[in-house]
């Protein structure tokens, strides 16, 4: 999971506009959280600042806050409640949108929810966690 | 699965090492650690910005519109080639007759004074591989071809952060080129800006250049854009006017760094 975090921070520092990052990260802490991937969040959180030239810390803190909230509110998602995903990645896309890149864009928000889909599909067809997380 | 109280206490460390971090960073504490990363990172960022420009130009190749792409791409590239030209003489001719010493710095930006950078990443800003190591500033303005490309607003070892005259917080005092008509050019995203804050008794065209003019961040006389339609409201305090970026900054490979 560090590895593919890590890959898309350096996709999204070179070229990649949309927040796959995030992405992932929402999907995979829609599906199971655990320590390896708070870790992962952490630590790929830190890169990102660093190859964006932010704050570090900042987005770090950004995402673990989400993992806290997708732990507190794991059980509307385990029911793979469409409407809860929607609605939450709706709103964690628009607050990233509107933290770090003071713009709002529709296109960009359908893009971020389509990866969302995709990265949640993608780790719940890899259903055996342990392959995942170790 | 690990328990709940244990996962939070987890949480909360990590969450409390974020925050420390960002005490230490506002402290500059971490200059070591980042210009580590960096050094490691520039290299991979650099070849993956450039394998996505090489994709994209032979995807471009692939298409069937491969004849009319290549024109296009060409026509575009004279075009502004000979836009910068025309400029370039007017500006010539303007100064020659004000001030003889100046005429061979047209643009008033020494050419001693220009740092090449490569372009390693682009998203809503624009990322190069020069830094502090090469008196790169925070305010340092970024241009090519006498076009500007935006301005420095932060800094590390060997990496800057540029904001484009596209972004939605950029604003910069232009004056057009030949009308002499002031306003204050906004960011829009895409490559289309604003151009607002223009007086009715002013007179815009469209295709008119506009370039810097004033302002505590750009010398004067860097072309930025160029107009595209006269819009708002007759009545109202001041006119607007769409603008065009001379440049397309998704497409940019290398630029030059004024430092002083």
């Amino acid at each position: 999971m560090f590895l593919l975090f890590i890959i898309l921070v350096f996709l999204e520092s070179s070229f990649l506009s949309v927040n796959l990052l995030l992405a992932a990260i929402l999907a995979a802490g829609m599906i199971k959280i655990d320590k390896s991937l708070i870790l992962a969040v952490f630590f790929s959180g830190l890169i990102f600042d660093i190859l964006n030239v932010r704050l570090v810390g900042v987005t770090s803190l950004f995402y673990l806050t989400l993992c806290l909230l997708l732990f507190l509110y794991q059980k509307k998602f385990k029911t793979k409640n469409l409407f809860y995903i929607v609605i939450f990645g709706l709103v964690i896309f628009t607050i990233d949108n509107i933290i770090f890149k003071q713009n709002i864009s529709v296109l960009m928000l359908v893009l971020e929810l389509l990866g969302l889909f995709s990265w949640y599909e993608l780790f719940s067809l890899f259903g055996d966690r342990k392959k995942l997380y170790g | 699965m690990e328990s709940s109280p244990k996962l939070i206490t987890r949480f909360a460390i990590l969450i409390i090492l974020s925050l420390t971090l960002i005490g230490l960073d506002t402290l500059h504490f971490l200059a070591i650690p980042k210009k580590a990363v960096l050094t490691l990172s520039t290299p991979i960022e650099f070849g993956l910005y450039s394998f996505y420009q090489n994709t994209r130009e032979k995807f471009g190749f692939l298409g069937f519109w491969q004849k009319g792409y290549q024109e296009l791409a060409f026509l575009k590239q004279r075009n502004l080639e000979l836009l910068t030209e025309t400029e370039l003489v007017q500006k010539l001719k303007e100064e020659n007759e004000i001030l003889r010493n100046q005429f061979a710095t047209t643009s008033g930006l020494e050419a001693n004074s220009l740092v090449p950078a490569r372009v390693v990443g682009y998203s809503r800003f624009l990322f190069l591989d020069k830094g502090q190591k090469q008196d790169v500033k925070v305010g340092s303005v970024v241009i090519l071809n006498n076009i500007l490309v935006g301005r420095v607003v932060s800094v590390e070892g060997n990496l800057a952060k540029v904001i484009l005259p596209i972004d939605l917080e950029s604003k910069i005092a232009v004056i057009t080129s030949k009308n002499r008509a002031k306003g204050i050019l906004k960011g829009a995203f895409g490559s289309l800006l604003t151009l607002d804050e223009i007086l009715q008794s002013e007179k815009v065209e469209s295709e008119e250049t506009l370039e810097t003019y004033g302002g505590e961040y750009f010398p004067n006389g860097i072309l930025v854009a160029k107009i595209k339609k006269i819009t708002g409201d007759p009545s109202a305090t001041f006119q607007k006017a769409q603008a065009v970026a001379l440049l397309e900054y998704d497409k940019l490979t290398m630029v030059f760094v004024k430092v002083k």
